[in-house]
């Protein structure tokens, strides 16, 4: 068991590491993006439109070649821009947006039909014309969107601003093995719901439906009588997702297992209650489903002289003559003394 | 009285089937589920099941509704039940009868949530909900009576803070919890009428604040007052959590729990998303400190059936990654470790690995297929289990799938190894008649030490 928990412990590492080696490439890319100071430009009378050209005639900003920072920025020598028009540019005169600041290609937006409709630019990125640097804030959220959009919330108009995203084409989260994988985020509560925007697809009632209708597909009828013991032994903390202590209780209270049939009296030692439950003496036997009797229908053993003496109980009470199996030799843990 | 019984009870069942399809049909035909407006919407679900072994059968009849109505705009109801409905009446007290469960073979009524929603506009209140209900925030409680959530206050760090107390619901016990098994001295024969009254209170609260957009912490408290057969028991948990999201893409949170005082566990969860190389990766790391037993029944660890639970740490990691637009792979892996002095047949040492590859559109668009193999090993017991599917999906309409599945299950009981062997095959079929009606059949065959299981289930769903 050591030997496999250190193999496991290697292999997440490993894992871990792999992944942090990818991530840092997206996180290098992510922040390679240079600074960009709207603040500064805002104060010194630039409109929007004027570095982001195509706001009122397409779908998307756009961002400005070197020419239209170069209007301005005429600096020192031609052919070596300013240092900080250098920096955003990079050596191959091309901006790039930074991830933060990029909606994904699924979603559908034209800034043309906003600006058009009146919208000023800082009513959906908020803070644009104070800040100092590019970031994920100035982006405009989804609860953005629907303030104004009301009519657009629920799943069933989805398709007002997502191309492919809808109830019938869940988020990509959703394809990675999500049915397994979506109690982390459920058991982080209620604002964890919040946040994944949970809600746009799903109500609670979805939760008590699925886990009603779509039980685990090791729940069949042998997990019903038999195997699911042997999986409560290895870990009950699996079972906490749908079930609680009563529903044991109940079940174990009225429902007598299948090997409690015809075997009672006279069959095969194995029908007895130690066919599941060894030790039968100790906490763990019988007393999983006889709580509070020891054994409510064995007689207890007389307290006479002769049964005191010590005698193996079998020579008198053999096997061919009791009505149940024997269970080993310490017929005290039935039979306790009068 | 019996045959009575089951005769009426058939005759609602297919009364059912028949108006559902009678309405629903308009809906369908006519192409328009808004008969209520936007204002009431829902879904109803039918189900008969059928299951039978050489020597029992078993016929069940299920219904389901949902029901959301928008009364005002600052005040709602939802409401969300199951109604099962025995057909056969098989229950056998006396002897052993297969398909013999809590509430499946049984008449059963379940009410899982019925609340009135208040969400006043102007108001410090963000959400005033009355009747059963679930409440999420610190553990799953499931409830009767009230709860209060407030707005964020911007200017306090985005805090937040909510309040709910009532009775707890508890479908299976009883005021003799924990019930006796020899409940004859006290029941009729024809099986114990155990009530399902609960018998306590519960009261919680907790905050929330969010200094900044990436961080968050919240502080929760709940008050749980048993009435059990021993007596009342008061319990009180705590729980600190704080989440942060390092990027869009890498989130983690971090867990302590306390149970009457006394640090009880605690949990940290890493999930790291590459939505560009289409993977996921999620590590869990899980610490219980002290031994549980005998709790109220909302934070018992089944003590009842596997007594107590005793301290362990659990690391587990879960991980896909999909290749393309055609290949995936979801794959993962837990530890637990126990102390020596700890461990006992029911707290155990384990090791579990899965791994479930799969495919889709390959050689034909809509179809896919997946296997799985799924391993636990213990030093006592075993459990094996590998199993794969095919579905094919047709103009997003039809839905059909096959599957088979193998377990084998290793346990030491008094003889030394035992092993039970367990197969089962099904075909599932699902047609979307509209795109707010279902239609839905399918089969299973199983085969076990014990039996040989046939199971055939036909439903409908109607959404509006």
């Amino acid at each position: 068991m050591k030997k496999d928990n250190l193999i496991v412990t290697i292999v997440v590492c490993l894992t871990v590491l792999a992944f942090a080696v990818a991530g840092c490439a997206v996180f290098k890319k992510m922040g390679s993006h240079a600074s960009f100071n709207h603040s500064i430009h805002v104060q010194n009378g630039v409109d929007c439109d004027t570095c982001h050209q195509t706001t009122k005639t397409g779908d998307l900003a756009g961002l400005p070649d070197l020419n239209v920072c170069l209007a301005c920025h005429t600096g020192e020598t031609a052919g070596q821009p300013e240092p900080r028009v250098a920096a955003f540019f990079g050596r191959d005169n091309t901006a790039e947006w930074s991830k933060k600041t990029l909606f994904s290609s699924e979603v559908i937006f034209s800034h043309q039909k906003h600006l058009g409709a009146g919208f000023a630019c800082a009513e959906c990125h908020k803070g644009v014309d104070v800040s100092t640097k590019p970031s994920g804030a100035l982006m405009p959220t989804m609860e953005t969107c629907i303030g104004c959009h009301k009519d657009t919330t629920g799943a069933e108009n989805c398709a007002t601003c997502h191309q492919r995203l809808s109830k019938n084409n869940p988020p990509d989260s959703h394809k990675m093995n999500w049915e397994y994988g979506h109690g982390q985020i459920a058991r982080q509560g209620e604002s964890a719901l919040e946040d994944n925007k949970c809600y746009l697809c799903h109500k609670q009632s979805d939760c008590t439906d699925c886990h009603n209708n779509n039980p685990p597909k090791s729940h069949n009828n042998n997990w019903r009588q038999v195997g699911h013991s042997i999986s409560a032994h290895i870990d009950r903390a699996k079972c906490e997702a749908c079930h609680t202590t009563d529903f044991c209780a109940r079940c174990h209270a009225e429902t007598a297992p299948r090997t409690h049939i015809a075997g009672w009296s006279g069959s095969p030692a194995y029908r007895h209650c130690n066919y599941c439950h060894i030790p039968v003496e100790s906490q763990e036997g019988c007393s999983t489903c006889h709580k509070s009797a020891t054994h409510s229908g064995a007689p207890s053993r007389p307290n006479t002289a002769f049964h005191n003496t010590g005698a193996t109980c079998t020579n008198c009470h053999s096997v061919t003559t009791l009505t149940h199996p024997i269970n080993g030799d310490n017929c005290e843990s039935c039979h306790p003394l009068e | 009285m019996k045959n009575i019984s089951k005769i009426y009870k058939t005759r609602v069942s297919v009364v059912s089937f028949v108006l559902f399809f009678l309405i629903a049909g308009e809906f369908a035909f006519a192409g328009d589920t808004d008969l209520f407006g936007d204002k009431v919407n829902g879904s109803i679900n039918l189900k008969y099941r059928s299951r039978a072994t050489d020597q029992d059968e078993d016929v069940d009849f299920f219904a389901d509704l949902r029901l959301n109505v928008q009364a005002m705009k600052t005040l709602s109801f939802n409401l969300d039940a199951r109604e099962i409905i025995d057909l056969d009446e098989n229950l056998k007290w006396e002897g052993s009868y297969v398909f013999d469960e809590v509430y499946k073979t049984r008449d059963n009524l379940k009410l899982y949530a019925a609340s009135l929603d208040w969400k006043p506009e102007n108001s410090f209140i963000r959400t005033l909900r009355v009747g059963r209900q679930y409440s999420y925030e610190n553990y799953s409680f499931h409830f009767d009576g009230l709860r209060i959530e407030t707005k964020e206050f911007e200017k306090a760090a985005n805090l937040k803070a909510y309040f709910y107390g009532g009775l707890p619901v508890r479908y299976f016990s009883s005021p003799h919890y924990p019930p006796r098994f020899d409940c004859s001295a006290c029941h009729s024969a024809g099986g114990p009428k155990l009530s399902t009254e609960s018998d306590g209170s519960l009261y919680g609260g907790g905050i929330q604040i969010r200094p900044w957009k990436t961080t968050r912490f919240s502080l929760d408290y709940t008050l749980l007052s048993d009435d059990t057969l021993y007596g009342d028991i008061d319990t009180d948990y705590s729980s600190l959590n704080v989440w942060h999201n390092f990027t869009d893409n890498v989130q983690m949170q971090l867990k302590y729990a306390m149970l009457e005082g006394e640090g009880t566990d605690y949990k940290a969860m890493f999930n790291i998303n590459c939505p560009d190389n289409n993977a996921n990766i999620q590590i869990v790391y899980f610490k219980q400190l002290e031994t549980l037993f005998n709790l109220p029944l909302e934070f018992d660890p089944f003590s009842y059936a596997l007594n107590e639970s005793n301290p362990y740490q659990n690391l587990g990691v879960y991980a896909y990654k999909g290749f393309g637009d055609k290949f995936f792979m979801s794959f993962g892996g837990d530890s637990r470790t126990v102390s020596k002095n700890d461990q006992n047949d029911h707290n155990l040492e384990y090791s579990h690995y899965w791994v479930a590859p799969g495919c889709q559109d390959i050689g034909l668009k809509g179809l896919s297929a997946s296997v799985s193999l799924d391993f636990w090993n213990t030093d006592e017991d075993d459990i094996t289990t590998y199993g794969a599917n095919v579905n094919y999906l047709w103009m997003k309409k039809l839905k059909a799938s096959v599957g088979t599945s193998f377990a084998v299950l290793k346990y030491d009981y008094i003889t030394g190894k035992e092993q039970t062997d367990v197969r089962s095959y099904f075909v599932k079929l699902s047609y979307n008649v509209t795109d707010f009606l279902k239609i839905y059949s399918d089969y299973q065959f199983e085969d076990d030490e014990f039996d040989t299981y046939d199971t055939f289930q036909v439903g409908t769903s109607l959404e509006f």
